[in-house]
């Protein structure tokens, strides 16, 4: 970790890959009480068929969690200045989640870089693959 | 909002890239009058949908800090007729010192079944 120098790092460069998952029942149960989002949505059932979803699915700040690990496994969280996400689809229960990310601007002025973020949901029970969330990440890097 | 305590001759404990959502969240839960955005507007939880979230860094957040969160409301605007609305709002996070840590931007998507009928 934070072994990544600006000189060193180039357009088109890929983040280490980072899986998480499957998300589980409990995993969503755990996260609504950690992060304060009770939303039954995520974790009642009953609730989510009553307003017309198959089953309860991930909140999306769980897989953005998930992005924030795939920036901190690759610089200090300090080095972090700003990011942003589109949730573009949702996550299904027992989903696993790939982040993965690239290297897409370098600022010289700066010294900081841009990355293009990405989360995928692959659900295994039905044998498909959605991407979930886009983004970027601006990173300063020494 | 007062942050878990920091203990004596323990390095300070930063709040993680995504902590300054879950402060908004419990600030919520304290049922400050006004401080739940969507409730104030009479938004169903059930049919909010989250569609962008960003983070932007100027301080970090430790554990021991008290925070106090600003909520402004950026923009409303819908899509297909009403079928979907969204709701943009920033949040300032700002420590004890009077600095700001976070600021976030969130929309969120309320999808409205009547409009589509």
């Amino acid at each position: 970790m934070s072994g990544v120098m600006f000189d060193s790092v180039n357009v088109g460069d890929r983040l280490p890959e980072h899986v998480c998952g499957p998300i589980s029942r409990t995993v969503l149960a755990l996260y609504a009480g950690a992060s304060g989002d009770h939303n039954p949505m995520h974790i009642d059932i009953d609730f989510a068929r009553k307003f017309g979803m198959p089953d309860v699915f991930a909140h999306g700040m769980l897989s953005m969690a998930y992005l924030a690990q795939l920036l901190t496994r690759w610089v200090k969280q300090e080095q972090i200045v700003a990011w942003n996400v589109r949730f573009v689809s949702i996550t299904p229960v027992l989903a696993t989640v790939v982040c993965s990310g690239e290297v897409i601007e370098k600022d010289k002025t700066l010294r900081q870089v841009k990355v293009a973020i990405k989360a995928s949901a692959i659900d295994d029970a039905e044998d498909k693959s959605a991407k979930t969330l886009i983004g970027e990440a601006t990173i300063a890097l020494p | 909002m007062k942050m878990p305590p920091r203990l004596p001759g323990i390095q300070p404990l930063p709040a993680p890239p995504t902590f300054g959502f879950i402060l908004n969240a419990l600030s919520r839960d304290k049922a400050v009058e006004g401080a739940n955005v969507t409730e104030v507007l009479g938004i169903n939880i059930g049919h909010v949908l989250h569609g962008e979230q960003g983070f932007e860094y100027f301080r970090p957040l430790y554990a021991g800090d008290t925070v106090t969160l600003t909520t402004r409301v950026i923009d409303i605007y819908e899509k297909k007729n009403g079928a979907m609305e969204f709701l943009v709002t920033s949040v300032e996070v700002v420590n004890q010192h009077g600095d700001l840590c976070t600021r976030l931007r969130n929309t969120i998507v309320v999808r409205n079944p009547e409009a589509q009928k």
